[in-house]
């Protein structure tokens, strides 16, 4: 499913991998979204607690249900 | 765990000097444990003002120095301090039976010893529910002469339910003089609003937390003597908004910076997540040799020199350790000799994924050499986890292999199963005996589904030996037999258990570990008892008791129990049965009170088996009213539980309980219901001969002996045991036993003594040789009544005689009476000649207060009621009850069942009486004269 978490304060690419997998964009707004595909919610769940863990801010999160044609692009 | 690393999780840390005192947040964490301030005078008296500390806020926040600190002040600023005793989890403390020893262990450093009694229920696995330790842990707690504090800290890496729901259970029992302090990332799911409304809680949060102007300004400018100005630290305040991780990093990077405006200017102007940025800064800052000392070293969840040394391929570990702690580069001792260290968190994973980012090829041989060096210094279980981060899966497996067995006795199933579920398939196919403890884990966890997959995969993987297999594939044979054996218990199927316990017997060794052996020799003793070595059976059940010295999974325990009381009631020996039944109960109330009767389907069979072999017991001695309610609940759980098995006996036992206590309708029924049990239900075919040689029995003492005669010539036509060897067995004894003692009174019953005679004579002396002495006494006092029959009176009374002077000591007393007119006329005899009087009379006044029931049916007691539906005689006891006043539990307690069971005899009485409230239930049955 698709993710998007959007988070407080901006953070290099090099963070990726450990947020599984997400791409990271940094906001001018000085907040960061993290975006992709996690498998399920137990992933997601995942990197919220590494998020927790490190001590970053959560501002929002919206995880998409999967359609027909996004479980067909997997 | 060794003692060495068990000793780092209960450390209490101390004060790190460049730290700054936070008083504000002492004074209201002593809010706590004392409701007005805490002078120096001030006892803290034998109860809290407050149950549970709170100190919930992200990682970074100084909750763990806060709490130290807090401790630190106690100490000090108090003449009589609480004790305090402090466990550190980690994310391995998942598995409950970890948490628990744990968490015991950490008491214990207040009182020695106090958690005594509930270690010893891990002992032997498998564990008991978690309740069933507290309780008894609690228990032990509340004589705990000091007050005490205990932290938990980190707690958020707890995510089992079966730990938070125990810890609901901890904290709502909480002894007096007992305060619980949890520090966390997260908010723990316990009652947190219940306990907050109650004025039970004292919450720290992140706000609270944070550090004011004020604080800022004596960290850097004090602490890390950085000298900035106000405006300076204003600044650093603002934008880590007050977050000590954050403070303490910005310190870091700018000790040695000649110009910290700069810094601070970049820092406040950059949106970098602040740990991000600041360790990245730190970082940069450090040395090559310590920055790869930091990547390596991020692996490992604990640091001690000669560990580091290995991953890290140095010598100096030792010396760098100790610069790092000086540097106050988040490295956090963790215990007084500085042996060993870690991470604090926070840096922890921003090392990790630095070292991942920066050296990702060797991580993999990171994890090796942690790996390489636990083993080697016998740390097993640290070392599987590094195997299996490094992917090391044939490794992994071998080192579970080592320390399945210990892992297994210790009751740490959630540990093995997780490490078993993190290998592959491929390996786990490999290595049987894996397969076979994943089975077993499943069992004890519970988790019954797969189970017959894992069996039949470690059965393949038996090599096919032929006719002489080593000893290993032999004991594997064995657990394989064992854990079908168990499970066939678990489903009821009685026939199947018996086979696969002898196939598991076969093979046993003194060499399997104690559970094993527990389970196994229950199984053994279960067969030899259908093999007529009762000597054996008697042993190994003792023997088995011993070994699975537990409560919870109880149902060996309780299994071996009922058998063991059942051979020595047939022995003759009821005291002693009594004794062990007694047992029995005990674990049975252990689990009742703590699950607050909610059991699960294991403490219902064991509980109902327990029951109807003391009701029975209890019968004979002629206390009817308690037999009466052990048997009813008996009957209950076993409905509700459905063993077939277990629950015919139970029939069987409260229908001839019903006959005496003159409710021959009720006898009826109940026989009827075992009757269609046995039709429905896979049962024995030995099950389905008892009930039919019980309920010849019943109709021989209802006067129906047309039916009873029916039953007998069918009886006689059933075909015989095929060999000698089957007819030697024991069970063949105790059914012949049953089927013929019922026969022979039927004739005495006809008058044709000579035939019963013909029936007795043989079978007493079986019993006598075997040393079966209860059902001896039974036979010499049928064979007293057939002679008397035969008018041979002198002779009856000397039989008579015999069986007095055996059944006295065991105060038998319906053996005798339940044989009504006859009996009664034989005893005056006896008493006339002054023969055991004590014991005769005391039988004769038994006679004369019970009603005994004749040959015949009497008509059910007049019914003033003139319900449609009437009240039966348990909701007339119910109503009884609540009309005294008495609550719903009140009502479970006092008549030994469920609330459930209560509340529901109350909607049916409501339903009954066309009434909805208790007041108007016991107004409209005093109307029609119920009460």
């Amino acid at each position: 499913m698709h993710c998007n978490i959007q988070i407080k304060g901006h953070l290099s690419d090099q963070w990726s991998d450990w947020f599984g997998g997400l791409a990271i964009e940094n906001q001018p707004d000085g907040s960061a979204v993290l975006s992709g595909q996690l498998p399920d919610q137990a992933a997601l769940y995942g990197v919220l607690d590494r998020m927790r863990d490190l001590g970053v801010t959560l501002l929002s999160l919206n995880c998409g249900i999967p359609t027909p044609e996004t479980q067909a692009e997997r | 765990m060794t003692a060495l690393l068990l000793k780092t999780k209960l450390y209490i840390p101390h004060i790190r000097p460049e730290l700054v005192s936070r008083p504000r947040l002492i004074a209201q964490l002593d809010t706590g444990l004392c409701s007005g301030s805490l002078g120096e005078d001030d006892l803290i008296q034998d109860h809290f003002a407050r149950k549970l500390t709170l100190v919930s806020a992200p990682a970074g926040f100084g909750k763990t120095a806060l709490i130290t600190e807090w401790v630190q002040h106690l100490r000090t600023a108090l003449k009589v301090a609480p004790s305090f005793a402090w466990l550190s989890l980690d994310e391995d403390d998942n598995d409950p039976v970890r948490f628990f020893t744990y968490l015991i262990a950490a008491i214990e450093t207040v009182q020695a010893g106090v958690g005594a009694n509930a270690q010893a229920l891990y002992q032997s696995p498998p564990s008991p529910p978690l309740k069933t330790v507290l309780t008894v842990l609690i228990n032990d707690l509340v004589s705990i002469p000091v007050s005490f504090v205990l932290v938990l800290d980190d707690y958020h890496v707890i995510n089992q339910a079966a730990i938070h729901e125990a810890l609901t259970f901890l904290v709502d029992h909480l002894p007096p003089q007992m305060h619980l302090v949890i520090a966390s990332r997260t908010d723990p799911p316990l009652p947190l609003a219940r306990l907050r409304t109650r004025g039970q809680l004292t919450e720290l949060r992140a706000a609270d937390l944070r550090f004011t102007l004020d604080e800022s300004l004596t960290f850097l400018n004090e602490a890390m003597a950085l000298g900035l100005s106000s405006e300076h630290v204003a600044a650093l305040g603002a934008r880590t908004e007050g977050w000590v991780a954050g403070l303490q990093l910005a310190a870091l990077s700018m000790r040695g910076r000649a110009d910290a405006g700069d810094f601070i200017a970049a820092f406040s102007g950059s949106h970098h997540h602040v740990i991000d940025y600041l360790a990245e800064e730190v970082m940069a800052q450090q040395p090559k040799d310590i920055h790869d000392f930091l990547c390596q070293t991020a692996i490992l969840n604990r640091l001690t020199a000669p560990l580091c040394d290995a991953v890290t391929g140095r010598t100096d570990s030792d010396a760098i350790l100790r610069q790092l702690e000086q540097a106050n580069l988040f490295l956090v001792p963790l215990d007084e000799q500085r042996e060993w260290y870690r991470y604090h968190r926070l840096f922890a994973d921003f090392l990790r994924n630095h070292l991942q980012q920066d050296m990702p090829d060797r991580v993999r041989d990171l994890h090796c050499w942690a790996a390489e060096w636990y083993e080697q210094n016998d740390l097993v279980a640290e070392a599987v986890g590094h195997t299996l981060e490094g992917g090391e899966f044939e490794w992994a497996a071998r080192l579970i292999d080592q320390t399945v067995e210990a892992t297994f006795a210790r009751g740490e199933m959630s540990t093995l199963l997780h490490w078993l579920r993190a290998l592959p398939d491929a390996i786990i196919r490999s290595r049987p005996r894996l397969s076979v403890f994943y089975a077993w884990a499943m069992i004890v966890a519970g988790e019954l589904d797969d189970v017959e997959v894992h069996l039949q995969i470690a059965e393949r993987a038996i090599p096919a030996d032929g006719d002489s297999p080593t000893a290993a594939s032999k004991s594997l044979s064995s657990q394989i037999a064992a854990s079908r054996a168990y499970l066939a218990i678990f489903q009821g199927d009685v026939p199947r258990a018996t086979e696969f316990a002898r196939r598991a017997s076969e093979h046993l060794s003194r060499d399997d570990h104690p559970f094993l052996q527990s389970i196994i020799t229950w199984l053994m003793g279960f067969t030899q008892y259908f093999n007529e070595d009762t000597v054996a059976a008697g042993q190994l059940f003792s023997e088995s008791i011993e070994l699975s010295q537990v409560v919870g999974n109880t149902l060996i325990a309780m299994l071996s129990l009922t058998t063991s009381s059942f051979l020595q009631i047939m022995q003759g020996h009821l005291r002693q049965a009594h004794k062990t039944l007694q047992r029995g109960l005990e674990l049975v109330r252990a689990d009742d009170q703590l699950s607050g009767g909610e059991q699960d389907g294991q403490a219902f069979l064991g509980a109902s088996i327990i029951y109807e072999a003391l009701g029975d017991l209890l019968r004979e001695w002629n206390r009817l009213e308690d037999a009466e309610r052990y048997l009813v609940q008996s009957v209950e759980l076993g409905e509700q539980w459905g063993n077939p098995e277990a629950l015919a006996d139970a029939y069987i036992f409260l229908a001839r309980l019903k006959q005496v206590l003159g409710d021959p309708q009720g006898a009826r029924d109940t026989m009827r219901k075992a009757d269609q049990l046995a039709r429905e239900k896979k049962v024995a075919l030995w099950t389905v001969q008892q009930i039919e040689a019980h309920q010849a029995r019943l109709w021989i003492a209802q006067g129906n002996l047309e039916a009873a005669e029916r039953w007998a010539a069918l009886r006689t036509q059933a075909p015989e045991p095929k060999d000698a060897e089957e007819k030697g067995r024991l069970i063949h004894f105790f059914l012949r036993w049953t089927e013929e003692s019922t026969l022979a009174r039927l004739r005495i019953a006809q008058h044709k003594f000579d035939d019963a005679l013909g029936l007795i004579v043989p079978l007493l002396q079986v019993a006598e040789d075997g040393g079966w002495m209860g059902i001896a006494i039974e036979l010499l006092v049928l064979q007293a009544l057939a002679l008397q029959g035969q008018n041979k009176t002198a002779q009856a009374l000397n039989v008579l005689q015999r069986a007095l002077s055996l059944a006295e000591p065991e105060g038998y007393v319906r053996i005798f009476i339940d044989e009504g007119p006859p009996m009664l006329t034989l005893l005056q005899e006896t008493a006339a000649r002054g023969i055991v009087t004590g014991y005769v009379n005391k039988l004769l006044a038994a006679f004369n207060v019970s009603e005994y029931e004749g040959a015949s049916d009497t008509p059910p007691p007049p019914s003033d009621q003139s319900l449609i539906d009437p009240l039966s005689e348990r909701e007339l006891e119910v109503l009884q009850l609540i009309a005294a006043g008495l609550s719903n539990r009140e009502i479970a307690e006092r008549l030994v069942v469920a609330v459930s069971t209560v509340k529901t005899h109350i909607n049916n009485i409501y339903r009954k009486l066309d009434v909805s409230k208790r007041t108007q239930a016991v107004a409209r049955a005093r109307e029609m004269e119920l009460l």
